[in-house]
């Protein structure tokens, strides 16, 4: 296990509940999912096992968009993810397509988000599965650090 | 009364709004006022409260008004009931103990 998969935890000062709020509802995804400089739309949201969301990610930084537009890149990009787990406040786990590799077919990676009530507020586990090679693992994960920075700053706003 | 019951009560923002719409109706702003947080956290705990149950919306023109549902707040009732019972018992049969205890010293005493 420890080798297939990536674990980032993080503690929040707010309970499980609004964390998973932000989890799971299309209001609370676009305010925080996806790296910075992109702006998230979520189109369709069933959380049920089985169930699917699908988003797309537009990239609202001139200078981010510039370079997308120079390496012959979408700046706008739809995906769709499949939820596989789904115990509320507690436990999401998911199936994410991976398809904008170039030369690597298609494939998926889990995701599973687990969340506990801590002193104070939630801890919250992240375990990514690995990706083809070191280095999109690497940017999967400073990718997912990034959200979760954008999660903690959207859970200010209910303090 | 389920986990996310209890879950939705468990955090202070969110029994601050539920004491707001103890007096009636509110706006989201009004409870923006009531609660001192931005009004996205106020919508997202109105959210949680909302799938728990405590919380419904009706829209007033351009206005959403919140109120509260009595359901769930009876079903905390209830399961404070069988504490009740339980603990009302336990009360009674101590109450009828002391009786006991002084019947006892008081014919010790006249013997």
């Amino acid at each position: 296990m420890s080798e297939r998969t990536v674990t980032i935890e993080r503690h929040y000062p707010a309970d499980p509940a609004e964390v998973w709020e932000l989890w799971t509802t299309p209001e609370g995804i676009e305010a925080w999912w996806g790296p910075d400089g992109f702006a998230v739309q979520v189109h369709a949201l069933d959380v049920r096992p089985g169930g699917t969301m699908r988003y797309s990610m537009r990239a609202v930084d001139d200078h981010i968009a510039a370079y997308l537009r120079s390496q012959g890149l979408a700046t706008e990009t739809t995906h769709e993810i499949r939820f596989v787990e789904v115990v509320p406040y507690r436990l999401l786990a998911s199936r994410h397509p991976v398809d904008f590799v170039p030369d690597v077919e298609t494939y998926e990676v889990g995701i599973r988000l687990e969340l506990r009530p801590d002193a104070g507020g939630t801890r919250l586990r992240l375990v990514l599965d690995t990706m083809h090679d070191q280095t999109w693992t690497d940017r999967a994960v400073a990718g997912w650090e990034q959200q979760l920075d954008r999660l903690a700053h959207t859970l200010q706003e209910g303090r | 009364m389920d986990d996310l019951g209890f879950a939705a009560l468990s955090d202070g923002t969110r029994r601050t709004i539920v004491k707001a719409l103890r007096d009636g109706e509110r706006s989201v702003g009004e409870l923006v006022d009531v609660a001192g947080v931005a009004q996205s956290g106020v919508s997202r705990h109105l959210r949680i409260l909302g799938e728990a149950g405590f919380v419904q919306v009706r829209a007033d023109g351009q206005r959403r008004l919140y109120s509260l549902r009595p359901e769930p707040f009876q079903q905390i009732d209830a399961w404070m009931d069988d504490y009740r019972r339980l603990w009302e018992g336990r009360l009674d049969r101590m109450g009828r103990a002391l009786e006991q205890r002084r019947a006892d010293h008081e014919r010790e005493d006249t013997a």
